[in-house]
Formats: structure tokens, sequence, C-alpha cells
């Protein structure tokens, strides 16, 4: 999804120059999708891009929710104690929309955004590291899933 | 004849707000200030001020306070280890209570006192954020039915107070069972704060808590830090009927925010989904010069500014278009009280909510998942 790369270059550019201090919080409300089927590696490609822009690899994830609900929520620790919150969501027919929120530790960045439906249409490569197995592992027990190399 | 108002305990608490709400309807009348007899000086002293501010009495035996004429309501809000005690001896006078959140320090004492306001046939309600305009929304959205059937909110709600400082970052061990909440300079925000989100998710779903999981951390505040209380909180909980939950909560300094700070919420259904933000910048300057607004100036007896009466204003900030609250917290008690039932949240919703608060430093502790109590 050519998206998901633009979406990392902006926030990434506009994090340059620390303006907010170190990422130790991210929320991501990713409704990108109609179709049930990629929930998960939305989630995926999500996780990969707030452990990047936290600079930090992750040392866990909560699973909850699933792909027959429509809505896949991730609870992610990372290995110094950044904390992310991930959703995938279903557009239910409607626009595509972004909502971001990441906390510094000295101020915040809202990210907004309503992208082109064009721009969703590429296949989702599958992040390396990968994180599916834990997320499916975890969605599977219905507790928290320490990180794999995948 | 107005409802007698007890207000304990006084100053440098959210009791800024409820005893002046109290004094605001005509309804009410406040009759005195009271507390512990045994307070530390420092209580006692800001015990004092609010009582002179609100020009009534200070009482300094809640016992002889309890006894006297005319008092039919107290308005519970000491710090959270006594919160319990105090407000089970307001419930065995047979006092109304109104309740300061968390309802307590203890699921103990929070479950005695449910049972005794349940005995004695006392009406209570716990101070929350379900009468400000986003959860109000929110109700809204979800009672048109424009969503469908609800299977995931999600809540962001991050206070924009005090002066942060880059800590070292490193995972949390967290308390299973914490004792102590609130000191004058520090908080423990995952309790402080994710109890309204908690509270919020009750009201709107009348559902029980699953099952939760947590992670704490000290991102912000040295002051924290130093006195191993958390200032950020994550949970991702699950209701009854499947609804996914997930909330944010801390507090994250002046500059995180140009207003009270971030408070988002977003609803999932089966048919839509909606995205609440109570405090979204609505108005962007691009230019050479980076405006700032200029943070509030430091109040020794308040130094992390929790407290109305220390000055939180920004300066330069902008406004925000924001309905105001139509009925305030305290006036919707005295609302509940004229038809004889429980406020919105009512201590039994607090123990709800107190029940997913102490699963969640459980979970926090255990790094795992916690299975909450189900309720008939």
């Amino acid at each position: 999804m050519q998206y998901f790369s633009w979406l990392e270059k902006t926030i990434g550019a506009a994090l340059a120059g620390n303006p907010i201090g170190r990422p130790v919080f991210v929320r991501a409300h990713l409704e990108l999708t109609a179709d049930h089927g990629l929930l998960i590696p939305i989630s995926e490609a999500g996780v990969a891009i707030v452990s990047r822009l936290a600079g930090a690899p992750v040392r866990s994830i909560y699973a909850l929710g699933g792909v027959k609900q429509g809505t896949v929520s991730l609870q992610v620790e990372f290995a110094q104690g950044q904390t992310s919150l991930v959703t995938a969501e279903l557009t239910h027919g409607g626009e595509p929309a972004v909502q971001l929120l990441l906390a510094g530790q000295n101020g915040t960045l809202r990210f907004d955004d309503f992208p082109d439906p064009r721009l969703l249409v590429q296949t989702i490569e599958s992040p390396t590291p990968g994180y599916r197995r834990s997320i499916e592992r975890s969605l599977a027990l219905g507790k928290p899933a320490r990180a794999e190399e995948e | 004849m107005p409802y007698g108002v007890l207000i304990a305990t006084g100053a440098m608490s959210h009791q800024e707000n409820y005893a002046l709400g109290f004094q605001q309807d005509k309804r009410s009348n406040v009759v005195a200030v009271s507390d512990e007899k045994d307070v530390d000086e420092r209580r006692a002293r800001l015990n004092q001020k609010l009582a002179d501010q609100l020009r009534v009495p200070y009482i300094r035996d809640l016992d002889e306070a309890l006894a006297r004429r005319g008092v039919d309501v107290v308005s519970v809000c000491t710090e959270h280890h006594r919160q319990g005690r105090v407000a089970i001896r307001c419930a065995e006078a047979g006092k109304h209570i109104y309740i300061d959140k968390p309802v307590a320090g203890s699921l103990a004492e929070a479950r005695q006192l449910e049972a005794l306001v349940r005995k004695k046939n006392l009406r209570s309600q716990m101070f929350t954020q379900v009468l400000f305009p986003p959860a109000q929304r929110a109700r809204r959205l979800i009672a048109s039915g424009s969503l469908g059937e609800l299977r995931a909110i999600h809540h962001d709600l991050h206070f924009a107070k005090g002066y942060t400082k880059e800590l070292p970052l490193k995972p949390r061990t967290e308390t299973s069972e914490p004792k102590t909440f609130l000191v004058p300079d520090a908080k423990r925000e995952m309790f402080n704060i994710a109890v309204y989100s908690l509270a919020m998710f009750r009201w709107l779903t009348r559902r029980d808590f699953r099952t939760v999981s947590a992670i704490t951390a000290n991102y912000f505040f040295e002051n924290n830090a130093r006195r191993d209380y958390e200032d950020f909180g994550v949970l991702s909980l699950t209701l009854d009927g499947g609804i996914v939950a997930t909330i944010s909560s801390g507090r994250t300094g002046w500059k995180s925010h140009p207003g009270g700070g971030t408070n988002r919420t977003k609803l999932i259904g089966t048919r839509g989904s909606a995205f609440i933000d109570g405090f979204a910048t609505r108005a962007e300057i691009t230019g050479g010069r980076q405006a700032f607004w200029r943070t509030p100036p430091e109040n020794p007896d308040d130094p992390a500014a929790f407290w109305s009466s220390s000055d939180q204003r920004k300066s330069g900030a902008v406004e925000w278009a924001i309905p105001g609250v139509t009925v305030s917290d305290q006036t919707a008690f005295l609302d509940a009280l004229d038809k004889g039932r429980d406020g919105e949240v009512s201590i039994a919703d607090g123990v709800h909510v107190l029940e997913a608060l102490f699963g969640a430093y459980r979970a926090a502790a255990s790094r795992d998942v916690v299975s909450l109590p189900r309720h008939a």
C-alpha cells in the first residue's frame, strides 16, 4: 500500500528536529479497507511504522477484536517502555480515514487524514521484522504475545 | 428546605469545584467544611481555607459535623487512601453521598460502601465527565443507531498540566496493589484519569467489564518517577457482548496541548464509525515566527498544578468553540435527589470502575490479562 510509505515519511519529516521530544505513546486509528481480510496486514503495517517512529523494537503485542468483528485492536509495548494502541477498522463503505496521536516527552503531534482510495489499492507488503504471527497468536490465546522475529 | 451539604475536605482538591457547584444551586446550602479530626497541619490549613472562602465553619471532627441537624448530603473528596473510610462514616450516618472519583483507595472499602448505601437506601453519585460535551455527543451518536451495534470504543484522555522532563525510558515495574495515590506533587495518573474513560464506557454501554490488560509508564514527571507513581497508562478491555475498548490516560505536561489536553473518542459500530475530538485545534497559523503559548506560573501549594485555584491559564493559546456543560455535575445530583434516584454514575457504577482499575494494576504488574468479577 503506497500510502504507508508516504505516511511514515510525512510523520518522520514532522518529527525531524525533535519538536515534541522522544515519542513515548502513539495512537493510530487506521480505517482503510472494507475487506475484513486486510485488517491484520494493515494493523501489522501500523505496528511496523510506529516501531520505527518510536525508535525501539516491539516487546509484546496484545490483540483484541478480530477479523470477524471488523476491528483489530493492538496494545503494543516497546523494549524501552514506550506504548502504542493501533487499531485497524473497516470503512463500512465510507471514505478511508487515519487519525494519529503521538505523545512526545515535550509535546504532541496530531495527524488526521482522509486518503485518496487510489493510494490504497496496492498490495500490503509484510514488514521486516513482521508481527503477524504475534498478532494471530495473541488473538488465539487471548493474552499478550512476546514479539518474535518473523 | 434546601439540601444541607457538608463538604469533606477542603482546598487543593476537586472539592474546590464541587463545593462551588453546590453553593451555586439554590436547592442546596453548604453548611460546613469538615474532615477526620486527626488530619495533618497542611490538610487542616487547606480545609480552613476553603471554609473561609465559602463563609462556613470548619468543624474539625467529622462525627460532630455529621451529627449536626440539617446535613442531608456529604460531598466527599479526600485523598483516596482515606476516602473509602470517610464515605463509609458518612453513609453510616445516613447521608446521601456525592463522591470524588475513583470511589475509594481499596476495593474492600468500596464494596462495603456500596452495600451500606444500598442497605440504607441512600442516593449517590460519583463525579465523572459524562455530562461533558464529548461524552454527551458519544451517547447521542450511539442512541441514533447510525453506527449500528457498538463493537469497539477507544478513548485518549491526556491532561496538559505540569512541567515535564525528558526522563530516561525504561519499562515500568508496576505494583499489583497500590495503596497511596496522591501527594501534593504527584498523583497516580492511570488511577486518576483512566477512571473517567472507564466510567464513560460503563455509562455509554451499561455493560460489565470482563477482562483488562494494562501497561503503566513514567514518561513525563520527575516527581512521579521518584515516588514510583505512574504518569501514564494504556488499558485494553473487553466488555460483555464482546465489545473491545482501549484507553490511553495520563498527564502529559503544559506543552502537550494549547488547552486542557487531548480528549479523543472513537466509536466503532457494525454500520459505521465516529471520531469525536473534544479539543481539536481548529485554527492554524503558518508564518515566519512560531507562536507558542506561555505556561502558567508555579504555585508552591500545588507544584504540579492539579487544582482549580492554581492559575492554569496559558496566555496566547487559541480559544475553542465548545458547547458549555449544560448541567453541572452537582446540579445533576440534586436533580437525582429530587427524583429519589441515583445520579448518572452511582457508587455501584464506581465499584465496577474501581474493579477494572485495580485489575489494570494487577495486569500491569503481571504483564497478563486479568479477568474481572461478573455481576448479577
